[in-house]
């Protein structure tokens, strides 16, 4: 039962094995008016209501809807950053600010963060060039009604310096357990900085990278168009992977109790346990992922396990409680959430 | 315009300074710039944003006033100063990067290499580029038809041209 899987072609081409998710995302500044840390109030809250304007006819396709933040709804804020749909320096500004989303298409564009509108597109595994094209169609919604600030050489101007150019920045989440127990992980990083990439690891409260997961993205954005960048990014994510599954390979073949009782214990701890901290959450669940995409443990699919490293953060927990949590009995909703995952069909 | 420093070559670098209260505007061609640091010693400094601006700017000064003058080196557009820029990494408005281009230009440098960009263009640029070749070519036409006297033909491309600086 464990050797028949629905691991064959549609698979392998998102890379969902090891490809978590991916994300694009556009700076754009609007000419005319001050980088955001530089305006007033007002200002953003116009900027804000223009933006939102261009959307309103086109609520009925992707259901876009705004999102305005405020003091009093950091939960939501929250909730928005543990989805990815926003970043943490956006969801505790200070001025007004506010995302138009759709969730349904993994859109948000986020107006008054570091720059007034940061256009981004989410999707599960490597599907860099799908997300690139639906970043491009809601930047030319909000092109064809503002006048971006933009210059022949530079490009884009962004608030930023090292965003200037395209603005783009193309990121894929890896799950690499084996290159992390390995130790190779530290070469890939050092070889992938050379060629103009950065690889981050996730960390939560140490400095432990947390669920063996990694982001890749570019880091150069002026001189490269959009389609260099994605292609670069795309073809050092394949060479990662290429590695991973190799060492996955060697690991399993080499040492198969202490692989399969690994991720074996992982099912039995996350199946059972009443209570789980964050950080044993995250550990437990890499070493899930890699027993399932290896075909070792009973199969479910990726997008589930993807779904959970979202469902056992702490703002999401709360929300689906409908309450403020205390650690224990966040602890106790975490490993609720995770055993209902576990045991769905 | 002149270097104000050397009065030799043509100033490239233009920069606004407020000292004891009173703006004053300093050109200055390349060389003069580098020289007082503007250039050279800023790039150096920008890129961990922990840029020592005092005495830059007590070095660009020291140029034509002496040490220890209150500076402050100011966008026109969104009132950023060269501190303010140097501090957060950030620029303060798309017209930053014009005004402290002499400044921000050897930043970009390090930073993307030696790159002009080649992406993506938003629509109202793409339109004023076409416009732009478009005039260019009416341009060209009309000096060919006054060179051969063909003033019918060069009145309406005149009109043309005026059409196109009115959609502009
Ligand atoms: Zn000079
Ligand atoms: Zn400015």
């Amino acid at each position: 039962m464990a050797l028949d899987r629905q691991r064959d072609e549609p698979r392998r081409n998102t890379c969902d094995d090891i490809a978590v998710s991916t994300r694009i995302r556009l700076a754009r500044n609007l000419a005319d008016h001050p980088f955001p840390d530089r305006m007033s109030d007002e200002q953003a809250e116009e900027i804000l209501e223009k933006v939102s304007g261009l959307f309103q006819p086109l609520d009925a396709g992707a259901r876009f809807h705004t999102v305005r933040l405020t003091r009093e709804n950091r939960l939501k804020a929250r909730v928005l950053v543990e989805n990815h749909l926003i970043s943490p320096e956006f969801a505790g500004s200070d001025r007004p600010h506010g995302v138009i989303l759709s969730e349904a298409r993994g859109i948000s564009v986020m107006v008054g963060e570091e720059d007034h509108i940061r256009i981004q597109t989410i999707g599960p595994g490597l599907c860099l060039e799908e997300r690139m094209q639906e970043a491009q169609r809601v930047d030319e919604i909000i092109d064809g009604g503002l006048l971006y600030a933009f210059d022949g050489d530079f490009g884009y101007l962004t608030s930023c310096p090292t965003n200037l150019g395209t603005a783009l920045r193309a990121s894929v989440m890896l799950h690499l357990p084996a290159l992390t127990e390995s130790g190779a992980i530290r070469e890939i990083v050092t070889a992938v900085g050379k060629m103009g990439l950065a690889v981050r690891g996730l960390y939560g409260e140490g400095s432990q990278v947390q669920g063996a997961l990694y982001q890749v993205s570019n880091q150069t954005t002026l001189g490269l168009t959009e389609s260099e960048i994605i292609d670069r990014v795309t073809a050092v994510v394949e060479r990662i992977v290429e590695q991973e599954r190799a060492l996955r390979t060697r690991f399993k073949t080499q040492r198969p109790a202490r692989f399969q009782d690994r991720v074996w214990r992982a099912w039995g701890l996350l199946s059972h346990a009443r209570l789980l901290s964050g950080e044993d959450a995250m550990r437990l669940l890499s070493d899930l992922r890699w027993g399932v995409a290896e075909g070792e443990l009973p199969p479910m699919p990726m997008t589930r396990l993807n779904d959970l490293l979202r469902d056992i953060q702490p703002g999401v927990l709360a929300n689906a409680a409908g309450r403020a949590l205390d650690a224990g009995a966040r602890d106790a909703a975490r490993a609720g959430a995770v055993r209902a995952a576990l045991t769905a069909t | 315009m002149l270097c104000q420093h050397c009065g030799q070559h043509e100033a490239t670098r233009f920069y606004r300074t407020t000292v004891n209260g009173k703006t004053q505007e300093l050109s200055l061609c390349q060389t003069c710039a580098a020289a007082a640091g503007l250039d050279v010693e800023f790039a150096q400094k920008f890129p961990a944003f922990l840029g020592d601006m005092p005495a830059i700017l007590s070095d660009m000064m020291g140029l034509r006033a002496p040490a220890g003058r209150q500076t402050h080196h100011v966008c026109p557009s969104c009132g950023i100063n060269l501190q303010d820029i140097s501090r957060t990494g950030k620029a303060g408005c798309a017209s930053c990067y014009t005004h402290f281009q002499a400044v921000l230009l050897p930043y970009i440098r390090k930073m993307h290499g030696n790159a002009v960009h080649t992406g993506r263009v938003p629509s109202g640029q793409r339109a004023e580029l076409r416009r732009r070749s478009e005039r260019t070519r009416l341009e060209a036409q009309l000096q060919e038809a006054i060179g051969a006297q063909a003033f019918e033909r060069a009145a309406e491309l005149r009109d043309e041209i005026k059409q196109l600086e009115k959609e502009g």
